[in-house]
């Protein structure tokens, strides 16, 4: 035998283990599932981002508008009539004060409180 | 088996396993081959290779077709084994003894023409590294300058030039 043909003896068969693509596919497979799951982990992500940056760009005040709904008009309106039923006028009349102040105190602090609620309520 | 242009449908199709599935069998020995002759271990070699089909994979959406898809994947196939090459500095040596274990089947007696193919696997070991790819390769893919030209981004003549050299070295040695 020559160098030629000993050289090709030696190294024609050279090849990979056998079940070589079996491993590959597998490994494949474990490649595409990983992928979906950075995928699906960067829409979420970015789904996070946007709605934190839509809530951010939201003014309080439509906050404020957005508690202002057919529930709180109606208990706003039920705490009325109780407290007209409970207190006489004159109690009332010295009550006024006191109420204005809660609900110029109330109206001050929303902006503090609101996106504290907020970002307590986001997941 | 497809053709080159039967894969890249398949991969604007969105059909990229299908078209690792085709590449495979074209290219596996292809590539491990180009691996060995950088790593001259099978391990490591076959680690890269799967590396590469891996990286191809993922790349092929992009693969815009200017150059061949042969010497797309030769390419990513030699930066990925001078890579490893770097990464795991391994001695050059081409005595892997999942090789030599081929070369020395299983007889408790070696026969004469094995105990020369393991004389003859040393002297190639011996050759300088550029001389020793081009050998090996060159026996391995049945013997094409213009194949083992592809794989290793040289010219024809350098391959011609490197080959003949080593056979003179081996001839010289034998």
């Amino acid at each position: 035998m020559n160098v030629d043909e000993q050289l090709s003896a030696l190294f024609s068969g050279l090849d990979a283990r056998p079940g070589f693509n079996e491993r590959l596919l597998e490994r494949l497979h474990q490649e595409i599932v990983l992928e979906a799951q950075r995928a699906e982990e960067a829409r979420r992500q970015e789904q996070l981002r946007h709605r934190v940056a839509q809530q951010e760009l939201r003014p309080w005040r439509q906050t404020l508008g957005n508690w202002v709904t057919l529930e709180t008009v109606g208990i706003a309106v039920l705490a009325g009539i109780t407290v007209t039923s409970a207190w006489s006028a004159d109690q009332i009349r010295q009550a006024i004060p006191y109420v204005f102040t809660a609900i110029g105190i109330a109206l001050a602090a929303a902006p503090v409180i609101a996106p504290k609620l907020r970002a307590a309520r986001a997941p | 088996m497809l053709t080159e242009s039967g894969i890249l449908e398949l991969v604007r199709e969105d059909r990229r396993n299908e078209a690792i599935a085709a590449l495979l069998p074209l290219y596996r020995r292809k590539v491990f081959g180009l691996a060995y002759s950088y790593l001259h271990n099978r391990d490591s070699a076959e680690d890269v290779t799967q590396e590469v089909f891996i990286k191809v994979w993922r790349a092929l959406p992009t693969f815009d077709g200017r150059a061949s898809l042969s010497t797309w994947i030769y390419a990513i196939t030699r930066n990925a084994s001078l890579s490893a090459l770097r990464a795991r500095r391994l001695h050059a040596s081409l005595s892997d003894p999942e090789v030599m274990a081929e070369v020395d089947q299983s007889t408790d007696a070696p026969t004469d023409a094995e105990v020369d193919a393991a004389a003859l696997m040393r002297m190639v070991d011996a050759l300088p590294s550029k001389q020793r790819q081009v050998v090996m390769l060159f026996y391995m893919q049945e013997q094409s300058h213009e194949e083992v030209a592809a794989m290793l981004a040289m010219p024809i003549g350098t391959v011609k030039t490197l080959l003949h050299r080593a056979r003179a070295r081996l001839g010289a040695s034998a």
